[in-house]
């Protein structure tokens, strides 16, 4: 039984006397006399911006939605928000909304049907699909970790079809640290006296309570060191910047494998104790030298050197951060990077250690007894992940979601459903991932009108937003470690303002008419009550309070069972080497492979990308306030080394022509000194083409338009910047 | 072609325009001028500051007959009272629809703020004003005896009232071309100027017309004529020494302003309006023709063009270049404002009301007023007293 | 009284523009209008460069030329330092915004100028201004200058600070921190 422990509890019943129905007077000028009557309510819940959700507070005035704040305790938070969850909170008011189911009557038309009609009409179809062509043609298609619904549908009916987004976002990551670690550790900022952040740019990717952490190490002396093809946001902060050229960080992560190693200065009783497979990489990898690396990456020898050894002696105190989207959906390499990142900090003997690479503490919610159903066995997935002569090494839990139009052509998949997922905007080539459309039965389950549903659904059954609906409890965590769990909730703070239901509704009205009776026998209340009943604590407290700290769970040191090192791997320790890649003929270390493409002539780069801090992937591009933003900021440019744009006569707010062979579009130009000569910059958040979504529509270009739809063979990622263009001055026409 | 009835028809087209310029403003309000944070002031304040100098320019070569005693301007006389009248109704009128809240004047009276130059321009601007009207009704009746102390203070007034518009641009510390004493300087040289082709303009149609113009034989727009070419050659003057003060030693601020007239974005308007057509052939005509009365009238017009842009270029370059908080931050090289089409149509709409009311005032009113001269009678002698008029 | 102040350490911001919209959010301000924005500057040359951003906003000046100008005294200053504008004053002349060097001022919809209000309300309540609370990065410290105990106090005896644009006598309320 875990009791919340004292500090929390404080923190907690000090917030639950606030967060119940508080009136707040505020007395300024004209918008404040107003203000002075109406009763201010502030709901505890969780943020929809991206996949941080952070904890938030929601004010609500009138029976609006006035403005939200961060909740101090959640850890993705800690009282803080970014640009986008003010604005996505904004955006339950927003244009861009499908207000009630719509049924596809023609090439861009839709009519607005009732639920019961859509249940009843896709129930029908699914029930004619899965008896024509099996449960396993039904695929879901979502953003991973939004729902929790689905798996039971498909379980039902024998589907192994659920493919998620994360090919698009960080699967060689995933894929690696679960092989090679058996879990997924995070970055102590609390405690490190070194961090080194290569591709990750917290200030841009952001997760609020943890730059809070970046920058308060800062300020305790700790040293911030970036390695980008540009001066990322992160870098402004930064002891030191360091540009490398664009798709060669696997050979600095072996520059610095090799000076640790070679100069002896690598954590060696870790090595010996805890890892396994050192041998066999030291000896694919002894002649990777610094010198090498310099020469590949374009940072000077010395340099690598350097940080090698200063992280050595910071060690256990220092890490490279084990990273995100950048790098790791990115290229022919990325799985063989993220597999070095966790060489480097093995070598560093951080894993386990305060101030070096922890566990982000977990704790087990309970869940709603279901009476016991009979489950098919289910087919093989059509995405081939997993399967022996497809991609055997690509996690089935995630999926190679880009090439699921190809599925459709093949005819393995029949029905598809999309739930909280753009694939025409955040996976490569939008032409290709038009041809979704094909399957029978296409049903989108987003909030807005996304491109997605506008050019491929039969039906669109809106969500109601994330601030309309109340969802189980989840347990945060990821990015960064913490020895005290923590659970959050999203609570409703506005009652639906359009004709939309929350998933949970969605998919009993489906699985019913389709002849799956009972599938969800339970309500959310009785979700929530469930999951904290083995914590021991009220519901209502979580509810009041909308996230709860436990006692520490997590203790520094390698988990040892029986005296042994007791890993979730093969060995139970740190392995070097991976098995399972052998297995299927690769090499079991990481050695260096070359970049699929390098940019050659005087006007190609390799088009890099990168997250804005005030956009969320594509989606937040609808909404005025982040695009005001991006206006006055001239957003939307392409950012292009100053002395290049000089060769080709490219001044700052020139428009630019940009092509690679999938696409050629038109943007302004921002030259900079801040950006690796080799590449063109991005922000990766424009390039909207739905009709329906006037703010975003045709602001800028999209990275995802360049690129064909690819699998890196390994992990399943889609090899994002695995593309050179071209770019000359001026437009077009 | 200048016939009563053309010159109507011409003001009641321009009325027209601005009449749908100012219904466009009044009904969908700020959002339709061009204006922006960047660039707060545009035409229209302009456009006042364009009347408001007229009016004051012409009050003060009026002056010259009613407090400096130079018999030949009295002339001027009420034509002159009528037209300033006008002419500083129209700039606040002007004024007004450019201010948001033009009914919240009344603040300017309940709480005034002594430390404003905007305060002190609606003073003196105001006063003025009532002495305007005071002389123009005394003259009509012709009660000397109280229009010369008007006059008097009416000149001390005008003075203050155009050289505090300088003030009102020279007290912003926050935007260096504007900022000192010069424009001060500058409104009241710039004043005579317009005043005088403002004055040539009418009383050559008046001599047109048969209206007593001359004194001693002389057409008083060759007089006119003559201060003009003065005050034109002297705005030549001060306009090379501000621009080569702004350039040299490259002043943060006023540098790029005057480089903005010389050859950013002001620059078609500087030159091929303010300076070619507004002085340049303004000065080479009335040379060139020995201020011939017909010569002057075209030569004034020009002018009057040139002055409408050299308000603007004035107000413009104030707020072309970017505030520059931080040293080298990224900016546009300069702000932008591009006039909304009513701000265009409200500057043509006063104009033809200006026009308008006087032809009207010219039928209203007698304005003809005869002047103490010597002059040969039918018999040829030479006489002493009021000439007779269409003579 | 109290003396309301802020203290911004501009090297620490990375530009997110969360200040901006929270404090839109607050006031309920549209998109396009905002109370406080961003200025970038670039510094040196690749490989050697750097990229910096300084959030301004009103800087509630102690010698305020807004107030100055402002014909009819709808822009006043406070006795605990705040300057604000009473809209029902103003005529909308525009003056204020000619004369504010530090360009913050925005023209609402009404032709009325608006800026930052400094929250002072909030504050009293304990409750900091959104466009401090929300910063990932600290970046804003706002507080009575008159009490020794408040953050501010203790930060600014404790860091070199400057102010913007000193030349222009304004007096700024607003203290940035010195690298
Ligand atoms: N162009 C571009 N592509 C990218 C990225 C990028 O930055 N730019 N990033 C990559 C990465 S890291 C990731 S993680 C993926 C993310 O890929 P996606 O998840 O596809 O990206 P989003 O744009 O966040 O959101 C997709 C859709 O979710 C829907 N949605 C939003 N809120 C809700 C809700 O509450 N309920 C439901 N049902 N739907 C909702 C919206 O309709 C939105 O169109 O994209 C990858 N691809
Ligand atoms: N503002 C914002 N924050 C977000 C999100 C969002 O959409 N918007 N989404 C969330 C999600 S789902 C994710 S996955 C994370 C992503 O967070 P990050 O992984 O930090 O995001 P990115 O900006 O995609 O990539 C980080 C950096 O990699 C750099 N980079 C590109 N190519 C290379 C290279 O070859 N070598 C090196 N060393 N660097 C390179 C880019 O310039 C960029 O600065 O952000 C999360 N937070
Ligand atoms: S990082 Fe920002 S958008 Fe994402 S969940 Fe947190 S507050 Fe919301
Ligand atoms: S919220 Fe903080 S870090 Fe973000 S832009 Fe504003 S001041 Fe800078
Ligand atoms: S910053 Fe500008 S608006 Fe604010 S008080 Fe100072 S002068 Fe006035
Ligand atoms: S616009 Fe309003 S606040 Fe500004 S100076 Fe004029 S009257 Fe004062
Ligand atoms: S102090 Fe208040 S009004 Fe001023 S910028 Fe911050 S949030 Fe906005
Ligand atoms: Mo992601």
């Amino acid at each position: 039984m875990v009791r919340v422990s004292r500090r929390t509890f404080l923190k907690a019943s000090a917030l639950a006397g606030v967060a119940s129905s508080l009136p707040l007077m505020v007395n300024f000028n004209d918008f404040a006399r107003a203000a002075q009557e109406a009763p201010i309510t502030k709901i505890p819940t969780m943020c929809n911006g991206c996949s941080s959700t952070c904890g938030k507070y929601v004010y609500i005035k009138n029976g609006r939605v006035w403005k939200v704040e961060g909740n101090p305790i959640n850890l993705k938070s800690s009282g803080k928000l970014c640009a986008r969850a003010h604005g996505m909170a904004a955006d339950v008011y927003g244009l861009g909304r499908v207000t009630q189911p719509m049924k596809r009557i023609g090439e861009m038309e839709f009519e607005p049907i009732s639920w019961a009609q859509a249940f009843e009409e896709i129930g029908n179809k699914l029930y004619e699909i899965i008896n024509e062509h099996g449960g396993n043609s039904v695929m879901w298609l979502g953003h991973g970790g939004k729902e929790h619904y689905a798996s039971t549908f498909l379980d039902e009916i024998g589907s192994a079809n659920y493919v998620t987004h994360y090919a698009t976002c960080f699967s060689s990551k995933t894929n690696v640290w679960d092989r090679m670690v058996g879990t997924m550790l995070n970055s102590d900022f609390d405690n490190a006296n070194y961090m080194l952040f290569v591709g990750r740019n917290f200030a841009g990717g952001i997760i609020p309570g943890v730059m809070n952490r970046i920058t308060k190490a800062k300020e305790r002396g700790a040293k911030v060191v970036v390695v980008d093809p540009r001066y990322c946001e992160l870098a402004i902060i930064a002891d030191e910047w360091i540009p490398i050229r664009p798709g060669t960080d696997l050979a600095l992560f072996l520059g610095i494998a090799h000076t640790l190693i070679s100069e002896k200065i690598y954590d060696r009783s870790f090595v010996t104790n805890y890892v396994y497979g050192f041998d066999e990489f030291w000896s694919a990898n002894k002649d990777f030298t610094a010198e090498k690396a310099a020469e590949i990456t374009g940072i000077p020898a010395e340099k690598i050197r350097e940080i090698a050894r200063e992280m050595a002696a910071n060690a256990p105190k220092a890490f490279l951060d084990t990273g995100y989207h950048g790098l790791h959906a990115h290229y022919a390499n990325s799985t063989q990077i993220a597999m070095m990142n966790v060489v480097v900090n093995a070598l560093l003997g951080n894993m386990f250690q305060v101030g070096g690479l922890m566990p982000s503490a977990g704790i087990t919610l309970g869940h709603v007894e279901t009476p016991q159903r009979e489950i098919p066995e289910k087919g093989p997935r059509a995405d081939g992940a997993g399967v022996d002569d497809e991609y055997p090494t690509v996690e089935p839990s995630r999926g190679i979601p880009q090439i699921v139009p190809d599925l459709i052509k093949k005819g393995r998949i029949k029905a598809l459903f999309i739930y909280h997922y753009n694939p025409l905007r955040t996976a490569p080539d939008p032409e290709y991932q038009k041809g979704l459309k094909e399957a029978d039965l296409v049903v989108s389950i987003p909030v807005d009108w996304n491109e997605t549903s506008l050019y491929t659904a039969d039906y669109i059954l809106p969500e109601s937003y994330y601030l309309e609906r109340t969802e189980p409890p989840k347990v945060i965590s990821g990015f960064i470690a913490h020895a005290y769990p923590q659970i959050a909730v999203r609570r409703q703070a506005i009652k639906p303002i359009h004709n939309t239901l929350p998933l949970l509704d969605i998919l009993k009205g489906i699985t019913a008419a389709a002849g799956y009776y009972n599938l969800y026998p339970f309500t959310v209340e009785e979700e929530i009550k469930a999951s904290v009943k083995p914590l021991n604590i009220a519901p209502e407290l979580l509810m009041e309070t909308g996230c709860l700290e436990f006692p520490a769970s997590v203790q520094p040191g390698f988990p040892m069972k029986d005296g042994k090192p007791a890993l979730n791997t093969f060995t139970g320790k740190v392995e070097f080497s991976i098995g399972a890649f052998k297995l299927y003929g690769r090499q079991g270390v990481a050695t260096w492979v070359p970049p699929l493409v390098m940019p050659n002539g005087e006007d190609e780069f390799r088009l890099i990308h990168g997250k804005q801090p005030w956009h969320s992937h594509h989606f937040t591009c609808n909404n005025p306030y982040l695009m005001a933003i991006s206006d006055k900021y001239n957003g939307t440019w392409l950012w292009m080394n100053k002395t290049r744009a000089e060769k080709l006569g490219i001044k700052n707010g020139d428009l630019v022509t940009i092509s690679s062979e999938k696409a050629t579009k038109e943007i302004r130009v921002k030259i900079t000194e801040l950006l690796h000569p080799d590449c063109v910059w991005i922000p990766s958040a424009y390039g909207g083409f739905s009709e329906k979504l006037k703010t975003a529509y045709q602001e800028g270009i999209n990275y995802n338009d360049f690129i064909p739809a690819r699998v890196e063979p390994l992990s399943g990622s889609v090899m994002g910047q695995e593309v050179i263009v071209k770019v000359r001055k001026g437009g077009n026409s | 072609m200048f016939t009563k009835k053309n010159w109507l028809l011409i003001s009641l087209l321009l009325i027209g325009i601005g009449a749908i310029g100012a219904i466009n403003v009044l009904l969908h309000g700020e959002h339709v001028l061009g204006i922006n944070n960047q660039v707060p002031w545009g035409i229209l304040i302009a456009g006042y500051v364009f009347f408001a100098v007229s009016s004051t320019g012409v009050g003060l070569i009026s002056s010259l007959g009613h407090v400096f005693g130079f018999t030949r301007f009295e002339l001027l006389g009420r034509r002159a009272l009528l037209v300033s009248i006008i002419l500083l109704l129209c700039g606040f009128g002007v004024l007004g629809l450019e201010l948001a809240n033009p009914f919240n004047l009344i603040y300017i009276l309940l709480s005034p703020n002594f430390r404003s130059p905007i305060w002190w321009m609606g003073a003196f601007y105001g006063l003025y004003l009532i002495l305007l009207f005071a002389e123009f009704y005394y003259s009509l009746h012709n009660d000397h005896k109280k229009v010369k102390p008007i006059a008097n203070v009416a000149f001390i007034t005008k003075l203050a009232a155009v050289s505090n518009l300088g003030v009102v641009f020279g007290m912003l510390h926050s935007r260096p071309f504007w900022q000192g004493p010069y424009f001060s300087l500058y409104m009241i040289l710039t004043a005579i100027l317009s005043g005088s082709a403002i004055l040539a303009i009418i009383f050559y149609l008046v001599g047109e017309k048969g209206g007593q113009v001359a004194y001693r034989g002389e057409h008083i727009v060759i007089s006119l004529g003559k201060i003009l070419v003065a005050a034109l050659f002297i705005t030549a003057i001060f306009t090379f020494w501000k621009l080569i003060t702004s350039i040299y030693g490259g002043v943060p601020g006023k540098y790029e302003a005057a480089i903005a007239l010389l050859k950013g974005p002001l620059s078609l308007k500087f030159w091929l309006f303010e300076i070619i057509a507004g002085l340049i052939i303004p000065i080479y005509i009335l040379f060139k023709y020995q201020f011939q009365p017909a010569k002057v009238f075209l030569a004034a017009i020009l002018a009057m063009i040139g002055v409408l842009f050299m308000r603007m270029d004035f107000v413009f370059a104030g707020q072309i270049i970017p505030l520059r908080v931080i040293e080298g931050a990224l900016s546009v090289p300069y702000n932008t404002y591009v006039p909304g089409w009513s701000e265009w149509a409200l500057i043509l709409g006063a104009i033809g009301v200006t026009i308008f009311l006087y032809i009207i005032g010219e039928q209203k009113f007698k304005l003809d007023v005869q002047v103490e001269e010597e002059y040969h009678d039918q018999a040829g002698n030479l006489v002493s007293g009021k000439a007779p008029l269409n003579n | 009284m109290a003396r309301f102040a802020m203290l911004i350490d501009a090297s620490r911001c990375t530009g997110c523009n969360a200040c901006r919209i929270a404090c839109q959010m607050q006031w309920q301000l549209p998109p396009e209008r905002y109370f406080n924005r961003l200025e970038h500057r670039e510094r040196g040359i690749y490989p050697n460069a750097k990229w910096e951003i300084v959030p301004i906003q009103c800087m509630h000046c102690d010698n305020p030329p807004c107030r100055d100008v402002c014909p009819t005294g709808a822009t006043y200053k406070r006795t605990d330092g705040i300057v604000l504008i009473d809209s029902k004053k103003c005529i909308g002349c525009k003056y204020c915004l000619a004369a504010c060097p530090y360009g913050v001022r925005q023209i609402n919809e009404n032709g009325v100028p608006e800026k930052c209000r400094f929250c002072a309300e909030y504050i009293i309540e304990g409750i900091m201004p959104p466009c401090t609370s929300t910063c990932m990065n600290e970046v804003r410290v706002f507080g009575d200058l008159d009490d020794p105990n408040s953050k501010i106090s203790k930060l600014m005896a404790k860091k070199e600070v400057y102010q913007l644009l000193p030349e222009k006598g304004t007096k700024p309320r607003i203290y940035y921190v010195k690298k």
